[in-house]
């Protein structure tokens, strides 16, 4: 049996609504809303959360490839799945590949896993899609539509909680959205054109052509996930094969989190897995340039997975954006003050134990923990004594500052000294905290990979705390 | 082995120029003006130099002047002898000198100088320390940070464990502003009530705009000589007591080290200890005249009170509130108006502060002297807490 054996997902914590979107430029109305990344996140951050909230410490240091599916990559030339590989302390003989250019790549990189693991390359797989900055030009009649977030899947043969039947996959040249290599924003053309001649038609073909070749009846599933761009080609799609809506349509979630690109038809499945039961089946439908169809039968090891994850909590954790102009400066779409920061790639290299992977040293002489790249030891003072340990991504706030004069799009940046659990102490700042209100020593906090600044036009990714809300 | 200082040494003579934004003085044009000034009172000139140290601890605001000991050499006429640039931040004036005394003591020097400049109005104040805090360190680690958070960090803490409280700390603000009226050289010579200093903006919480100290221009010296030889250049001296420097951590070590408790400041404490001993004082309050101690911000000189036994531990906001640290009070603590009123030109503020306690020991201290001054102390720390320099002066 080859098949998904864990899901994680992770949504920023922002959202910004359409009525924000219409306020600010003087149109009235405006429904829904969507999950946008902080200034300190991108595809490759998101991707990371999405990791740790999919496998254990374990769990991920035994994944054999690393496939980071994106619209977003943080680069041009320049591994993204190397550099989580690398942060997430995979063995450097972890296959790692990027698949992008297309919402579908998300599928497109779960089937390739599928097949990896089906041709014995490797036991598991880590799929993470990942989407973050699709824009809409600022004013421009899309602005509310996409959507940031990440899924992470771990494939393998071992403990599989949905097991693949069947795909399907079907290419189909269209032009309905597209960025071209330097675009900052979404280009479109007609918008009813390709709601007709590509979602409609490519869609009812591939569902269509899977459901003929499957010999299975619309109502032989438990639940139906299919990726949409809009909402109204949705609910036409699913009349045309007469699903449920009560019971097997799974919601798109288009107003509550946007249309995540590659993570998208990950989190509408995982979504909709609350309802399903072990011996279910269930559908999964990606869209773009075509679609890739998959049928998956749930296990017996579905309901312990059921127990873990908690959709609503999830899409519930949430706070709006204080104003549109923030989310604009969010995402770079106006020129902030440049800062010429200090970097070295050869320090950023050789200090990637401490800083990249958070691993403490400890001193093999005296058991004192440090969080810095040292020599020697500051409490035994004993020389090359120190061996990397793991330490824990949670920890409490033992002092803070809260700095308005540093550079940010949100001041003031709250900086706070962590004691880890289990040992270690980190300096940092604190994100997803945009009431400074909040901050207190003893509160409890929780380690997260965040992109610091941009020196050399390189992003530099190091870890930042962020507020454990419940 | 180690050498006591106390009584061997003496201040002949110390000069200090206004600490301002010096739009009109250059780097060189400060050093010309201070050391002059202390040349004058030794009754020396240049030539009679014969080893110097120089204390400017940040180059990149000021063409790179100050980055050797030649740069205090051509704007003064300091020619072929020994001279040393000293960078130990905001230590750096005290360690310059104490590498002075040093000389002294070793028998290498008669006649030394020790001088701090520091130019940092030749750029917008954004663009001098804030900027090297914040873009120039390391890619990662204190990212996020200006100077200010280096010590709100142990403000916060102070708060949390001794139930000081932010009013606390512009007190201490609006006693140095107030001091800083009667300072001819100081920056800022205005009262500024309390409301206006508990008011004004947050820099780095819980440290405001009026409880840190401003970016200024400034220069300082002091010409030294055994004690022995002091009365034939100038009967009117000060003798050093003690001098102490103390590293007793890193720059990024303290906030990543689980040791570290943020409610003090333990090169102080460290320095304190050795100084008192080496100046033969045991009760610092009573024994005291007045101090000069650093607040940088205005937390800081809370803590340090503690630090240098002028009260019990968690005790600093009892001794801000009740007076004691004033003109007035049984210890006047930053009578020239701290680096509050000053400014802090960093590598001329040590200098500067023993400047300070040499006119008091003098009794030239003009409208503010503190009344039969007897022993005084200057008390820097830096790096952001990693190095105290600790002066203790006597009058002879």
């Amino acid at each position: 049996m080859i098949g998904i054996t864990a899901f994680g997902t992770y949504l920023p914590r922002y959202r910004l609504t359409a009525r924000m979107i219409n306020e600010a430029w003087g149109r009235p109305g405006g429904r829904g809303e969507k999950a946008v990344g902080y200034f300190d996140e991108d595809s490759l951050t998101m991707g990371l959360s999405a990791v740790y909230n999919c496998l254990s410490r374990d769990g991920i240091e035994k994944a054999e490839a690393l496939y980071f599916a994106s619209t977003t990559s943080p680069y041009r030339e320049k591994l993204a799945s190397t550099e989580m590989a690398m942060i997430l302390s995979l063995s450097p003989e972890a296959r790692t590949l990027d698949i992008g250019n297309s919402p579908r790549a998300g599928t497109s990189a779960l089937l390739t896993a599928m097949e990896a693991v089906k041709a014995n390359s490797c036991d598991t797989v880590l799929v993470v899609a990942s989407d973050c900055g699709r824009l809409e030009r600022p004013g421009g009649q899309n602005e509310a539509t996409w959507g940031d977030g990440a899924a992470a899947l771990a494939v393998g043969r071992e403990n599989v909680i949905l097991n693949l039947l069947h795909h399907y996959c079907h290419s189909d040249e269209l032009s309905h959205f597209w960025r071209r290599a330097d675009d900052h924003y979404m280009k479109y053309e007609d918008m009813r054109f390709p709601q007709v001649m590509g979602y409609a038609r490519i869609m009812e073909a591939s569902i269509g052509n899977i459901l003929r070749k499957t010999q299975y009846n619309p109502a032989d599933f438990a639940k139906v996930v299919v990726d949409t761009p809009d909402i109204r080609s949705h609910q036409a799609l699913m009349r045309k094969f007469g699903f449920d809506p009560k019971t097997q349509i799974q919601d798109p979630l288009l107003g509550r989190i946007g249309s995540l690109g590659t993570a998208h038809p990950f989190v509408m499945l995982v979504a909709a897995l609350h309802e399903v039961k072990p011996g279910d089946k269930v559908l999964l439908a990606s869209y773009g340039d075509g679609s890739d169809v998959l049928i998956f039968e749930a296990t017996d090891a579905l309901p312990a997975f059921q127990e873990q994850i908690d959709v609503n909590g999830l899409l519930d954790q949430k706070e709006l954006v204080s104003t549109y102009t923030k989310y604009l400066a969010f995402h770079k779409t106006f020129e902030a003050e440049f800062q010429d920061y200090y970097s070295s790639i050869s320090a950023l290299f050789r200090e990637r134990d401490r800083f990249s992977r958070l691993l403490g040293g400890k001193c093999k002489n005296c058991g004192y923990i440090t969080t810095l790249a040292l020599r020697v030891c500051p409490n035994c003072r004993k020389k090359d004594q120190f061996e990397n340990m793991r330490l824990a991504r949670r920890g409490v706030v033992f002092t803070f500052t809260q700095e308005w004069y540093y550079p940010s799009p949100e001041p003031p940046t709250t900086l706070a000294v962590i004691d880890l659990k289990g040992g270690g102490r980190i300096y940092c700042q604190m994100t997803d905290c945009s009431d400074p209100r909040i901050v207190k020593i003893g509160m409890q906090v929780e380690m997260t990979v965040r992109k610091y600044h941009e020196a050399l036009d390189l992003p530099h990714y190091y870890w930042k705390c962020k507020p454990i809300y419940s | 082995m180690s050498v006591d200082f106390k009584d061997k040494l003496a201040i002949v003579g110390a000069g200090c120029t206004r600490f301002a934004e010096n739009f009109d003085l250059s780097y060189g044009d400060m050093l010309a003006e201070a050391c002059f000034e202390a040349f004058e009172e030794a009754g020396v000139g240049p030539k009679d130099i014969d080893g110097a140290w120089l204390s400017t601890a940040f180059v990149d605001g000021s063409a790179m002047k100050g980055r050797s000991g030649m740069d205090l050499a051509e704007p003064v006429g300091l020619f072929d002898i020994p001279i040393t640039r000293v960078s130990n931040f905001c230590a750096s004036g005290g360690n310059a000198f104490r590498e002075a005394c040093l000389g002294l003591l070793s028998g290498v020097h008669d006649i030394v100088l020790a001088a701090g400049a520091e130019k940092q109005r030749d750029r917008p104040p954004q663009k001098s320390l804030v900027k090297m805090m914040v873009v120039g360190q390391h890619q990662f680690l204190q990212k996020g940070e200006t100077a200010a958070g280096q010590f709100a960090v142990y403000a916060t803490r102070h708060m949390e464990k001794y139930g000081t409280k932010l009013e606390h700390f512009c007190m201490v603000s609006h006693k140095n502003h107030k001091h800083g009226i009667r300072n001819p050289i100081a920056q800022y010579r205005q009262e500024i009530p309390m409301e206006t200093i508990l008011n004004s903006p947050m820099v780095a919480y819980p440290i405001n705009l009026l409880c840190s100290c401003p970016t200024t221009d400034g220069a300082s010296a002091v010409v030294l000589v055994r004690a022995d030889d002091a009365k034939s250049f100038n009967k009117d001296y000060a003798l050093v007591k003690a001098q102490e420097l103390i590293v007793n951590t890193g720059w990024d070590l303290p906030f990543f080290d689980p040791r570290y408790d943020f409610s003090h400041f333990p090169s102080t404490r460290l320095a304190a200890q050795r100084a008192y001993q080496m100046a033969g004082i045991k009760d610092p309050i009573n024994e005291i005249d007045l101090a000069e101690v650093h607040d940088c911000f205005a937390p800081v000189e809370l803590i340090v009170y503690e630090d240098l036994g002028f009260c019990m531990e968690g005790q600093g906001r009892h001794f801000i509130e009740e007076g004691r640290s004033t003109a007035e009070g049984d210890l006047p603590v930053n009578i020239s108006g701290g680096l509050e009123s000053c400014g802090h030109p960093v590598g001329a503020t040590g200098i500067r502060m023993i400047y300070e306690i040499t006119r008091h020991l003098q009794g030239r201290a003009r409208e503010r002297q503190v009344k039969n001054a007897k022993l005084g102390i200057a008390h820097n720390i830096g790096g952001p807490c990693a190095i105290t320099s600790l002066t203790i002066l006597g009058a002879p």
